[in-house]
């Protein structure tokens, strides 16, 4: 057991490692498509290559991987001389990165035409005061001026004196903004530490974002294991028990039609019937991510979860309960003279469920996946409806965050099938 | 044996046909089938695979799943028919009367259960007992089978406790309900030799003492000779033959039952009354039935009235037997001469080279085990071992056989495995003509790989089920190039023959076949590339006793042929004997006993020869056979016991001082027999010279 | 012994006039098989006959069953039915190969290349006697595709455009193929090697099986682009792991026969005792998991196209066609529900033909 779980953690952080770099590697920016996605067809070259700069788009693969994975605030720290901290703006709730200079002081640096440093210092109430400038220029070794620093973004950044141009996004559009620093790092914790750092397409910090819609997409995916596997166990075994009898065919079509029919059909079938014909439940939850969703906003999704869920672990729990009615064991029970009822409940049921029990939890994976869709139809504000925006707008970070939170769910609840089989199995639990 | 035949039947069949529905119509898988049974009476049912035993028992117990029914006949208990009762009475009245042990005790256990609710559930769901007295009675039942440590068993799973355990848990369970008839079907085969003598002498106490009857389903004649008081012969679905074991065995009426006997490896007087005669051809399907007497096709003494007239089951001469057989009384069995179409082995002293082909010095196999802590995840935990075989120590001469014979554990596979390169050795030496052979497969010389082949033992999977026979045995030839491309086919169609096998299998599917033939097809793939060695792997031990006589001879004809040098495995002393120029007895990884064939058989035995010995079914009620049986279970071959191994259940033990202390502390020394006759044991050779005989049979005088 | 007649060594052609006999034996795989064939039939008849042109607008928008329109048109006055025949063409019928530069087609070839003999070289190097071979092997794969793009850029092949075409088969089927291929080849190698292969293919591929399906195909898509190939290549990735399993427990459980002992002790490569032993027991259920397969492709790229990430124009994708007709569901069901229909019917027939054909397998085998 202690050997089992052991080699169950490492196999989990294996997975992971190979995902995340999977993940990362699949979904690295190339060809600059992203760029022209965010800054829109008509941006120049340089445009891009302002943007690509202040994305860090422009270094090594593998530094940004580290930088994703394990963050890189301390690098950050090493190159200004200073702490760094994520300090959130209470007007709007977003954070930002500010040097942390003791006794409550935060500051960011602005640099102004004459070349000198503008310490912009953080007030309580989230806003910031410009100081007087300051020269804080240093020297390298050949004599070149530079300042590492945070600019009014928060992002680490390296200015010199070559009067370098950043362009910047405004609500009229791209502009050209001089005194920009020459590289950038943007900071973050790393997902390890639970930051993903900002979303291109939103702008806001993809962790609270997934942390939110991770939430309300378990709420939905919880229900729908409950509503689920209770019914396809039931169904299974009673199908099992009546193999190539009516009931058994019947229970098995009408699941393989279910299994078969994609969950947009069915949620848009709902959808006409139940919200548009008769006016039972509304369709759409998109905009209760404020006020809270009622116990009826999840009656449509639910049900078209459950339609095509449902097949598939009956077929599983079904298989199993056949063969194991045919084992001898089950003869051995029933020529004891056993009532039957006892024989299925007593000899059979448990020794069934445990061949699906860990194909039921490798399911939970495929509910995930149903729920993108789902979520797109019911306009539900879960972490699918997240993965499948940020698929369409080419967020890199926050698809594979998001993803990497599936893949976490999945390799987790493999592992409670995997004990569960152990529990439900004597055989390997005694050994 | 029983005096009280007068009363009612506690069991009778009459009659009985069972049909099963398939596609296209039924298929009568028994028919014909009458017999009954008294209490306190063993009633044996014997016959080959297909012939309908299992089938029977089925039916008495009304579990033919979905498409099989009872068609014509009655089955009578205790005076209540069976065939036209209801489910909830039938399952009242099995469940309170009639019990069932069957051949696989770890699949007729429920695997998720621990043993006390399985064993509990049959009183307290039937009677009105409480929970503890249930236990109390379960753990008087488990003593009474002799198992050790009976209350705790109760609470382990069936995976916990060894196969001879879970059979005896098994047959507790089936008692507890104290049943009139006690069903058991094939209850020893999966066991192994030993272990099965013990069970066997269980039944036989447990018959006396709770006064069942039992109806004793079994392929083997020497089980029906051990535990029997009366039998029915089997074949093709009908009863040929019943009448007390005694009778049938003095004088078999029927020539199935005649042939069977003389294709039953005995452990009889000499090497060549242990000659095996088959049976020609095979029991035919079901469907494809002859129309006359079932066994014409078969049969040395056919006539044409066989071939039309189906006989009816008849009662002849004077002794308690019934047989159906036109023929009986013109059959005498004493003149019977192995027709043309069965091989006889030349069992000629052979002159054997002296010169060894193969040579083994202290040959050693340990497996690697991995261990369940977190250290041993991590590389740190203490390494262990299985020692599967150890200090393997022979030579073969060029030409001859060597039988290798042990029960489950004794690591006979793994040595051969070894040699052929299955498998690495860890230590030790073996050389084959002077080319090493402890390495494995990977780093032999194609040379050498083509000179060591091997037959297997199932014959379900000794053939790919996706090529023909031609395309199979042919591949060896392709491969080590021994024979020219376009030669390969003639050369095929001669293995063939060789194997009696007609041309027509050159095209045929492995699922055309029988087991036997199957076989055959294995042991010319074998031969196809000409090896000097081949080793056999039990090649007939799946096969059916009339068929297994035609392999063994087959082979050794082929050996005499090709000079071939053959190792062949086995798991009782019976089979090997009269083919085996030398033997060597393996237990627990190490070899116990070896030297030529006649001198395993007589004293001087090692103990654990005679305990073998011993434990082997003897197909004569009138055999004498001393009673030895081993204690406990087979020791791990992880931390195998010190000194001797076999030290923790010699029966011979006590014989030394201080109750074999030396046994335990030290490692025996090889003692030389006459003709290089070796025994690994601490007792003097000139000690074990003096015990008696295993065997004897009254009508012979003949000691082996 | 009885003489029978002499029997014909097994042809491709008996093998599968075998396999009809068994699907005409079963009731669920004959009525599969007809809902499939249906399919195909339409498909086919689409290429040279559909009632009207399916990219065309040529009736009302958003009306119901009408003259011309048998099952109303959509909501810019395309015919749904023809829309509805045409959509099979891209699943199972045609790969559309877009317009590329030839030093892209070097690429692919060198991608595909690298592939092939990775999987050749990959057994081999798991095998002691072939072991430097398998690893030359494995290393001139790595290196294909670096060479190939520096040939492609460092000539003007980039420039070289090759016209757009297409080849036969579908995306669903060429995908399905593409699992097969590289799943049962690692299935067969961690099942039959064992071991550290085993540990290390597995854990590699169960990293792949921890993704939700559709989230791995959305990963894929947004890294790639829209497109067949793009699509043969997810619905390829997504389903070796689930292939891999099967194979490897196929050949776990075969590879402790006695022929593969014999095998062994004739010194067989590796790939004879995989590809020649193992793979003809092994391919049954192997075949039956791919029509589900087929099925599970169909159905997501179903589900990618109401998305709106499925395969692009022109041709219909019967995804898509939902995903465009939702917003006037309401008014034209038939928009939806035609497509509809034909999604659920292919990938039931899929279900029923594979659940039959497996049925009458294990009777058969019995």
């Amino acid at each position: 057991m202690g050997r089992f779980l052991f080699r169950s953690v490492i196999s989990i952080i294996v997975t992971m490692v190979l995902v995340s770099i999977l993940l990362f590697v699949m979904l690295d920016p190339r060809d600059g498509a992203v760029l022209v996605k965010i800054l829109g067809i008509e941006a120049t070259p340089e445009q891009q290559e302002s943007l690509a700069n202040q994305l860090a788009l422009d270094t090594p693969i593998m530094t940004r991987y580290l930088d994703w994975v394990i963050g890189n605030d301390w690098r950050a720290e090493r190159l200004i001389g200073s702490d760094v901290v994520l300090l959130e703006d209470p007007r709007t709730g977003d954070s930002s990165w500010w040097i942390d200079e003791g006794n409550e002081r935060y500051i960011q640096y602005e640099v102004n035409t004459d070349g000198l440093m503008v310490p912009l210092v953080r007030q309580p109430a989230g806003e910031y005061i410009k100081e007087a400038p300051v020269d804080l220029w240093e020297t390298d070794a050949e004599g070149n001026k530079f300042f590492w620093g945070l600019d009014a973004k928060g992002r680490g950044a390296l200015w010199d004196d070559s009067g370098a141009t950043e362009f910047i996004s405004t609500q009229t559009g791209w502009q050209e903004l001089a005194g920009a620093p020459v590289d950038y790092i943007p900071i973050r914790k790393g997902v390890l530490r639970g930051d993903a750092g900002i979303s291109w397409r939103t702008s806001r910090s993809i962790s609270n974002a997934v942390y939110l819609r991770a939430g309300n997409t378990f709420k939905l995916a919880g229900l729908a294991f409950v509503v689920v596997m209770p019914l396809a166990l039931l169904f299974g075994i009673i199908a099992g028990i009546n193999e190539g009898k009516f009931l058994d065919r019947f229970i098995s079509i009408v699941g393989l039609i279910g299994t078969s029919t994609p969950e947009f059909v069915s949620g848009l079938v709902f959808i006409l019937l139940f919200a548009l014909t008769w006016s039972l439940f509304p369709s759409q939850s998109a905009d209760l991510i404020g006020t809270g969703l009622k116990p009826k906003h999840y009656v449509l999704p639910v049900l078209t979860l459950t339609a095509v869920e449902l097949g598939y672990v009956i077929r599983m729990t079904r298989a199993s309960m056949v063969d194991v009615m045919k084992a001898p064991y089950i003869r051995t029970a029933i020529i004891k003279g056993m009532p039957y009822r006892r024989v299925v409940l007593r000899h059979a049921l448990r020794n069934a469920l445990m061949a699906p029990i860990t194909i039921i939890m490798l399911h939970i994976n495929y509910l995930v996946g149903g729920i993108v869709v789902v979520e797109a139809i019911f306009a539900y504000p879960g972490l699918g409806d997240y993965i499948f925006k940020s698929a369409v707008f080419g967020d890199i970070y926050a698809l594979a965050a998001a993803a990497m939170v599936t893949v976490i769910v999945a390799v987790l609840t493999r592992l409670f099938g995997d004990l569960a089989y152990t529990l439900l199995n004597p055989r390997i639990r005694f050994s | 044996m029983s005096n009280n035949t007068n009363d009612t039947a506690v069991l009778k069949c009459e009659n009985l046909a069972i049909a099963y529905k398939v596609r296209g119509g039924e298929i009568e898988a028994v028919q014909n089938v009458s017999f009954e049974i008294h209490k306190g009476e063993t009633y044996g049912i014997v016959g080959e695979s297909g012939c309908g035993k299992s089938t029977a028992a089925w039916a008495v117990v009304n579990f033919l799943g979905s498409n099989g029914y009872v068609k014509r006949g009655n089955i009578w208990f205790q005076g209540q028919d069976l065939v036209n009762k209801d489910g909830e009475e039938l399952r009242k009245l099995r469940g309170n009367n009639i019990a069932m042990v069957y051949q696989d005790p770890m699949q007729a256990l429920n695997p998720s259960m621990v043993i006390g609710d399985q064993m509990r559930e049959v009183l307290t769901v039937h009677q009105e007992i409480s929970e503890e007295e249930a236990t109390q009675r379960c753990i008087d039942m488990l003593e009474k089978v002799y198992m050790p440590d009976a209350a705790n068993v109760l609470k382990r799973y069936p995976h916990q406790i060894s196969g001879g355990q879970q059979q005896r848990v098994v047959i507790a369970t089936a008692l507890l309900i104290n049943p009139a008839l006690l069903i058991m079907d094939e209850p020893t085969t999966a066991l192994d030799v030993t272990v099965e003598a013990a069970v066997l002498d269980l039944i036989d106490e447990l018959r006396r003492e709770f006064d069942t009857a039992i109806m004793y389903i079994t392929h083997n004649l020497g089980v029906v000779a051990r535990v029997c008081d009366k039998v029915g012969v089997m074949y093709a679905g009908e009863m040929v033959e019943r009448g007390t074991v005694k009778d049938i065995f003095k004088n078999p009426q029927h020539p199935y039952t005649q042939g069977l006997i003389r294709a039953v490896p005995k452990l009889g007087a000499n090497k060549e009354g242990s000659i095996l005669y088959p049976i020609p051809g095979r029991v035919p399907a079901p469907n494809a039935r002859p129309s006359g007497c079932m066994f014409a096709p078969r049969c040395d003494y056919v006539t044409e009235r066989c071939r039309t007239e189906h006989p009816e089951l008849r009662r002849v001469g004077t002794d308690n037997v019934d047989v159906r057989c036109h023929l009986t009384e013109e059959i005498d069995a004493a003149a019977w001469v192995p027709g043309d179409n069965i091989d006889v082995p030349d069992l000629t002293k052979r002159n054997l080279d002296t010169e060894p082909i193969m040579v083994l010095d202290k040959l050693q196999k340990y497996y690697d085990v991995k261990g369940s802590s977190i250290l041993d995840a991590l590389g740190f935990g203490k390494k262990r071992h299985v020692k599967a075989v150890e200090g393997a120590t022979f030579s073969v001469p060029k030409g001859s056989t060597l039988g290798i014979v042990g029960e489950s554990g004794s690591g006979k596979s793994t040595l051969i495995k070894t040699i052929i390169g299955l498998e690495q050795a860890t230590g030790g030496e073996a050389t084959f003509l002077n080319f090493d052979v402890t390495t494995d497969l990977a780093e032999r010389d194609p040379g050498l790989i083509q000179e060591l082949q091997m037959v297997f033992q199932n014959p379900d999977s000794t053939m790919n089920p996706s090529y023909t026979v031609g395309q199979q045995i042919g591949r060896p030839m392709e491969r080590f190039g021994t024979v020219p491309k376009d030669e390969v086919r003639g050369e095929v169609m001669k293995l063939l023959k060789q194997m009696r096998l007609g041309e027509n299998y050159f095209d045929r599917l492995p699922r055309q076949l029988s087991g036997g033939e199957k076989q055959r097809v294995g042991i010319a793939r074998a031969l196809a590339s000409r090896p000097d060695v081949v080793l056999c792997d039990e090649p007939v031990s799946a096969l059916d006793v009339s068929v297994q006589a035609a392999i063994l001879n087959l082979l050794l004809n082929v050996q005499a042929e090709h000079k071939t040098t053959m190792l062949f495995i086995a798991h009782d002393l019976s089979v090997v004997r009269f083919f085996s120029d030398n033997i060597a007895v393996m237990y627990l990884g190490e070899i116990m006993e070896i030297g030529p064939s006649e001198s395993i058989y007589a004293p001087p035995y090692h103990p654990y020869t005679e305990a073998l010995l011993s434990a082997v079914p003897v197909p004569d009620p009138s055999a004498i056979q001393k009673h030895i049986r081993l204690e406990g279970d087979i020791p791990s071959a992880i931390d195998p016991p010190s000194g001797c191994r076999f030290h923790t259940r010699c029966p011979r033990k006590a014989m030394l001082p201080n109750n074999g202390k030396i046994c335990e502390e030290q490692i025996p020394p090889w003692q030389e027999g006459a003709d290089g006759h070796k025994i690994f044991c601490h007792i003097p050779i000139e000690e074990l010279a003096t015990f008696d005989p295993v065997i004897s049979a009254p009508n012979s005088g003949v000691a082996v | 012994m009885t003489t029978e007649t002499r029997s014909k060594a097994p042809t491709v052609w008996s093998n599968i006039a075998n396999y009809l006999k068994l699907v005409s034996e079963s009731r669920i795989a004959t009525i599969g098989l007809a809902m499939v064939l249906f399919w195909i039939i339409v498909g086919l008849t689409s290429f040279v006959w559909t009632p009207q042109d399916p990219n065309a607008s040529l009736g009302i928008p958003n009306r119901g069953i009408q003259d011309g329109f048998m099952l109303g048109t959509d909501r810019i006055g395309r015919d749904n039915l023809s829309r509805t025949m045409a959509g099979t063409q891209v699943i199972l019928m045609k790969t559309r190969i877009p317009e590329l530069s030839v030093g892209a087609y070097l690429l692919g070839i060198a991608g595909i290349s690298a592939i092939v003999l990775g999987l050749v070289a990959l057994p081999w190097a798991s095998d002691k006697r072939t072991r430097q071979k398998g690893f030359i092997g494995l290393i001139i794969a790595a290196v294909l595709i670096p060479i190939a793009n520096i040939i492609a850029n460092s000539t003007g092949l980039n420039d070289i455009i090759i016209p757009k075409f297409a080849i036969p088969v579908g995306v669903a089927i060429w995908g399905v193929a593409g699992s097969l291929t590289l799943g049962s080849t690692l299935g067969l190698i961690a099942g039959y090697r064992g071991g550290t292969w085993d540990q290390v293919i597995m854990q590699i591929l169960d990293a792949l099986i921890a993704f939700p399906r559709i989230v791995l195909y959305l990963v894929v898509i947004t890294a790639l682009g829209q497109g067949d190939l793009v699509m043969i290549f997810a619905i390829a990735v997504t389903g070796a792991p689930g292939v891999a399993r099967l194979a490897r427990s196929q050949a776990l459980e075969i590879k402790s026969r006695d022929y593969i002992r014999a095998a062994e002790t004739r010194g067989e490569s590796i790939w004879y005792i995989m590809f020649r032993e193992i793979l003809p027991n092994a391919i049954g259920p192997l075949l039956v998991d791919a029509m589900l397969r087929v099925g599970y492709a169909v159905f997501t790229i179903g589900t990618l196209g109401f998305l709106g990430r499925g395969l692009p124009p022109p041709e219909p994708d019967w995804g898509n066609m939902i995903n465009l007709a939702r917003p006037s569901f309401g008014q034209a069901p038939l928009s939806v529900l035609v497509p509809a229909f034909a999604i659920v019917t292919l990938v039931v027939g899929l279900n029923l033909f594979a659940d039959g054909l497996n049925e009458e397998i294990t009777r058969y085998q019995k």
